[in-house]
């Protein structure tokens, strides 16, 4: 099992795990202390670098992603801390919810925005015309895409592993691609260095666009 | 995780991870909004009723 805690187990130790838990308790830290709800809990299942299965909970917002490579994608949303397992599925609907009605959407802060993000977003007007914005806070920005609120995630700034392998999996359950910016292949987990390289997540209409 | 329980995640069914790794999810955050509501009501401004 890998998490922030236990980022001190050698890489040595750990490079033959051919399936592993990547957790993260509170994904959003900074979300948490402002208490806007947009913290989660994540739990991700890799394999071979690869994450098949994933579990994204925002308990205060009252929203569970999850999805794994056989079975699909999921989101159950209005629920409470008093829901057991089966309220949660009964309300599940599968990922992602068509997006062809709205504008292009993008997750990226207005207020923090790199200048690389910034020319990521210039050039999604040039091809799209007008492109939506919207900003979450933590592994939520991941599962905007698979939900189909948003058709793309550009991620120029550092993340941990911890911080995305369940949101991945999420994503991928869900159709989407999660880019390694730089080498353009997949991004994937249980690497030497902890710390992610940038990446993009696209939905199947920003993969549409681009092919 | 003890050694037997990282030998049967190994080899465990892909739907039955997904069922623990739901209920770990769902039971990791109702013991955190336990914890954490407290801390809300007391950072209440002075002066705001508590019911």
């Amino acid at each position: 099992m890998l998490s922030e805690e236990g980022r001190s187990i050698s890489y040595q130790e750990r490079q033959d795990w051919k399936r592993l838990w990547i957790i993260d308790p509170i994904d959003g830290t900074k979300e948490f202390i402002k208490r806007n709800g947009e913290f989660t809990v994540n739990i991700a299942l890799v394999e071979n670098g690869v994450p098949i299965l994933g579990v994204v909970y925002a308990p205060a917002k009252g929203q569970l992603f999850y999805g794994d490579q056989f079975n699909g994608a999921y989101l159950a949303e209005g629920g409470s801390t008093t829901w057991e397992m089966a309220d949660w599925k009964a309300a599940a609907c599968t990922m992602p919810q068509p997006s062809e009605e709205r504008s292009f959407t993008a997750v990226a802060s207005r207020s923090h925005m790199s200048p690389e993000t910034e020319a990521y977003i210039e050039e999604l007007r040039q091809l799209h015309g007008t492109v939506d914005l919207i900003s979450r806070g933590s592994s939520l920005k991941l599962c905007m895409v698979a939900a189909g609120f948003a058709d793309c995630y550009p991620r120029f700034a550092p993340t941990m592993e911890w911080d995305t392998a369940a949101g991945q999996a999420v994503c991928l359950a869900a159709g989407c691609e999660v880019m390694n910016w730089e080498t353009k292949s997949a991004l994937t987990y249980n690497r030497e260095e902890l710390l992610n390289p940038w990446f993009l997540v696209r939905g199947p209409r920003a993969l549409r666009s681009q092919e | 995780m003890d050694k037997t329980a990282t030998s049967d995640m190994a080899e465990a069914p892909l739907n039955d991870l997904l069922q623990l790794s739901l209920q770990a999810a769902i039971t990791a955050g109702q013991v955190i909004m336990k914890i954490t509501t407290p801390v809300i009501l007391i950072s209440q401004p002075k002066g705001t009723k508590v019911r």
